[in-house]
């Protein structure tokens, strides 16, 4: 998992040193109609099949993402800091999205913690994040398959009152349930509204 | 990184340790997070500043509305967010340390009863020489999450 996970750094790097005008992965302040943030996969990379449960207590796999844009985090509720941040952020991002009249992506946690993590407690936690918020948790070797798919790493502290390690990274999936840009931490508000929809398409 | 709320200054209410000098802590910029639906626990963001001419080592934190009051940092290294418990907090004469969005931040466990938004909330820093400073500042929502909170 760690190899592949380096594996995808270095592809990501690789991404980013191509420095052509179609894969930009720019940090800041790109003129207007440009990406400032966003990494672009040069190929979108198809999800895996998976089975995890959605908050609604319902299976959610890969075709729960066709047919819409998603933006996906991996953390966990009992995050205290950085977690419900970035939610936050993102739910602002969206609610910009929508007052421009933008092709709005749906916000997916996914719930590395799937001990504490049950569908219930991710619905009420999600909904305080407004529309479009879901929470997805489940089997920890689906989890793990599908982080792993995607480059995303976690892992459990020892301890009864435990902390997860997690990648921070906000990935966008498409509408054919591919990976197709990312967002590294630190997170900007800003910079996800301009992209998104030089990403989704308006 | 974030910066401090600028709009949002609550100062802080001082109290307790005695001394002509008053207090060697302050705190600006506080705000106490309620914690989420489904949550136990939320966070508390501040800048502490040390006013005195010597260091001061916080080795404590507490709140007479929550079981448990502890010092976290959260980094991000290599793209994976961690959290880690500072069991003391040394800051220096005449600096200060932010307590913001992901780096320092006192993690709130357990209240001990149902709280809402504006409810005060006290937070007592307990420091190496047996003082203790106490902050009192509203619980607030988590909002703008481009500021410090």
């Amino acid at each position: 998992m760690t190899a592949l996970r380096k594996l995808f750094t270095v592809l990501l790097a690789a991404v980013a040193m191509v420095g052509t005008t179609v894969y930009l992965a720019q940090t800041t302040g790109g003129p207007p109609g440009q990406l400032q943030k966003a990494t672009v996969l040069p190929e979108p990379l198809p999800l895996p099949e998976f089975i995890l449960t959605g908050q609604d207590g319902r299976p959610f796999g890969k075709n729960r993402f066709r047919g819409k844009f998603s933006l996906v985090f991996f953390g966990f509720t009992h995050c205290p800091d950085i977690c419900p941040a970035t939610l936050q952020q993102l739910a602002v991002a969206r609610s910009r999205l929508a007052e421009a009249g933008a092709t709005l992506p749906e916000i997916v946690l996914i719930s590395v913690d799937p001990e504490r993590d049950s569908p219930e407690i991710l619905a009420q936690y999600t909904a305080y994040f407004g529309a479009g918020v879901s929470g997805v948790s489940g089997d920890l070797d689906e989890l793990q398959k599908l982080a792993s798919a995607l480059g995303i790493f976690f892992e459990k502290s020892a301890g009864d009152d435990y902390d997860v390690a997690h990648s921070a990274v906000v990935l966008l999936i498409d509408t054919a349930a591919e990976l197709r840009a990312l967002f590294s931490a630190p997170h900007d508000i800003d910079a996800l509204v301009n992209d998104l929809p030089l990403l989704m398409g308006r | 990184m974030k910066t401090v709320c600028s709009y949002m200054v609550l100062l802080a209410m001082l109290a307790s340790c005695g001394g002509d000098s008053g207090p060697p802590l302050s705190a600006t910029d506080i705000a106490i997070i309620a914690p989420l639906p489904g949550r136990s626990g939320s966070a508390a963001y501040m800048t502490l500043h040390n006013g005195s001419d010597k260091a001061i080592i916080l080795h404590e934190v507490s709140s007479p509305l929550f079981a448990r009051v502890e010092m976290h940092e959260s980094t991000i290294s290599d793209g994976i967010a961690r959290m880690r418990k500072l069991e003391s907090l040394s800051i220096a004469a005449g600096s200060s340390v932010q307590f913001a969005v992901g780096g320092k931040h006192l993690m709130l466990i357990d209240p001990v009863k149902g709280l809402l938004p504006g409810d005060s909330i006290s937070l007592e820093m307990h420091y190496d020489d047996g003082g203790i400073v106490i902050f009192s500042a509203p619980l607030r929502t988590r909002q703008n999450p481009g500021d410090n909170q």
